[in-house]
């Protein structure tokens, strides 16, 4: 039990099967679990293909309309074709969000090593696609108009800096959002069995006060889940859409 | 398959891996004591920070979000864009007949209300040409009629000339034969003929 | 008496006649009021993204500008690494990296125009 009180417990990896640096954790498992909740969710609601949408089929709808529409908004038609890789993203991150917020369960995106990799697969996607697409021409992204001469080194400097600071950002707000969040909840759950072990009885009425407060969190956690997966989502629209479209 | 080891029986194996964590004093180290012995100096890093799982993460994490992308992109997405495009069609179907059947009813209502027009029209037609045939074949009886009247009141007067002229006629043979009469007692000869129907004309002519 | 033989099928059929055109007058209205909806909808495919959620907004601003510190400083910790100008490169780097981090904030918060001078809200 006093274990289970340390709020940094949650966030260990622990090797499931097999052993070494690329042993089945309690990491991949969920993992795993982020992808079959995904795509089941997916093919379970839209199993029966109705004319008129059932609940579970037009949640899949929506989820996908949305998708669709950020990237519409943010990168337009052009973006499209970067539909299922969004998609794909938003789904994990959402899932994984989701999935975390289960008492007990493992947060894959509270781990920096793996929102940063969500955020790099989208830069060098971005990278990959912008020089593929336009060449050189996509240089052009670091070079403001309308910067004298002079100054222009200077300016594109940052404006590289600010690029770089664009994997680091995304994958920093995603991983810090969820660290904290269930640092917080881990905590305040604590209190309540520390004080009603303490106090006894008069411990559980003082304990109602962390136990609203946990109530309370999680359910601005799963605000924050959401979010985080839409933010995630959208920047990375906007960064497909300066690989699209660099500087006209 | 994991859930069914407890989050304290992870917490265990954890500590067996990376030794004591320390780094919260929530965690009474008592409780680990056994573990402990191999641990000691050397603290478990913040998991999140920890680089010796970093491989691993990152090998699972490019195994299952390539897994979740071919999925994505070949069998999910693909069908709920085949129900949205579905009903898209379907709606845009749905719209196009109710334009069709719109025009369609205004065309049938214009012709309607041409039919009627041209009804109306034909009717008037009808009517205006009954009516002059009728009043032709009216002018027609009528004027039959006439010339037939006009006919019988020819002969009819034809006829009284006729009988005027044979009863004047008959005047003459009458006076002749009187005036030739009256000559004869007066004069106690016979008169004349010649003379008398002479004066008999002359006095007629007058 | 022809006068009421004829009067009474009159009102009727001008009520049918009237309902017809009222409710022919709605489905046209009803037409084209979808019709201008659909129009509406493809011209609107690229709005500017000001109506994505403040919430999201805001949390994303807070990350911005330290992810653009954090960059500044890896970049300088790797420029003294490999050409041994330790500590300058940090330094410079770090001061940059603030200007991005600047810059990053007052682009996400919409003051100034995305990267190449192209709003990221597109043209």
């Amino acid at each position: 039990m006093a274990a289970a009180n340390d709020p940094i417990h949650q966030f260990t990896i622990v090797p499931l099967i097999g052993d070494g640096a690329l042993a089945f954790t309690n990491s991949s498992a969920y993992m795993a679990a982020t992808v079959a909740v995904s795509v089941g969710f997916l093919m379970f609601a839209t199993a029966s293909r109705t004319l008129v949408p059932g609940r579970l089929q037009s949640l899949a709808e929506m989820s996908y309309e949305f998708v669709a529409n950020t990237i519409g908004q943010t990168a337009g038609k052009a973006g499209m074709k970067f539909f299922p890789l969004v998609f794909s993203l938003f789904m994990f991150v959402l899932v994984a969000n989701l999935i975390g917020l289960i008492p007990f369960s493992f947060t894959v995106t509270s781990h920096i090593i793996v929102t940063f990799a969500l955020a790099m697969l989208v830069i060098t996607t971005v990278i990959v696609y912008g020089f593929m697409k336009h060449g050189m021409h996509f240089l052009k992204l670091f070079v403001p108009s309308g910067v004298p001469g002079y100054i222009l080194p200077l300016v594109v400097l940052i404006e590289v800096i600010s690029f770089l600071s664009r994997p680091i950002s995304l994958s920093v707000r995603l991983f810090a959002n969820m660290l904290a969040g269930h640092i917080t909840l881990k905590v305040f759950a604590g209190f309540i069995v520390m004080l009603s072990g303490a106090l006894g009885t008069a411990g559980l009425l003082v304990g109602i006060l962390p136990l609203a407060m946990t109530v309370a969190i999680t359910a601005l956690e799963f605000l924050v889940a959401f979010l985080q997966a839409y933010v995630f989502t959208i920047l990375t629209c906007i960064y497909l859409n300066d690989a699209i479209h660099p500087g006209h | 398959m994991f859930e069914k080891i407890g989050p304290s029986g992870l917490y265990v194996l954890a500590q067996a891996d990376h030794g004591a964590p320390g780094q919260s004093g929530a965690a009474p180290a008592e409780t680990h004591a056994g573990t402990e012995a191999h641990g000691g100096a050397h603290k478990a890093p913040f998991p999140p920070f920890n680089s010796e799982t970093f491989a691993g993460q990152l090998f699972w994490l490019a195994i299952f979000f390539g897994a979740l992308y071919l999925l994505m992109s070949k069998v999910a997405l693909p069908r709920v864009q085949n129900i949205l495009e579905g009903r898209a069609e379907r709606i845009e179907g749905d719209l196009a007949e109710a334009n069709r059947l719109k025009a369609e009813t205004d065309e049938a209502i214009a012709s309607y209300e041409k039919t009627l027009a041209d009804a109306r029209a034909e009717g008037h037609r009808i009517a205006a040409e009954v009516h002059e045939q009728v009043s032709k074949e009216a002018d027609e009886h009528r004027a039959r009629l006439e010339s037939e009247l006009n006919a019988k009141l020819d002969a009819s007067e034809t006829q009284i000339a006729d009988a005027k002229a044979s009863a004047l006629g008959n005047v003459r043979g009458i006076a002749v034969d009187a005036a030739s009469a009256i000559v004869e007692r007066l004069t106690g000869r016979p008169a004349e003929g010649g003379a008398v129907e002479q004066a008999v004309d002359a006095s007629l002519a007058r | 008496m022809t006068q009421g033989s004829e009067g009474s099928p009159t009102p009727n059929s001008s009520r049918t006649d009237g309902d017809l055109a009222e409710r022919r007058e709605r489905l046209a209205q009803e037409l084209k009021r979808r019709s201008d909806l659909r129009e509406a909808e493809d011209a609107g495919t690229r709005k500017p993204r000001s109506d994505a959620s403040g919430l999201a907004r805001a949390l994303q601003l807070s990350s911005e500008f330290v992810a653009g510190v954090i960059a500044g400083g890896v970049v300088g910790w790797l420029f003294d690494h490999f050409l041994g100008t330790s500590p300058w490169g940090l330094i410079v780097f770090l001061l940059l990296g603030f200007a991005a981090g600047t810059l990053n904030v007052m682009r996400s918060a919409g003051l100034k125009s995305g990267p190449g001078g192209t709003t990221s809200e597109g043209p």
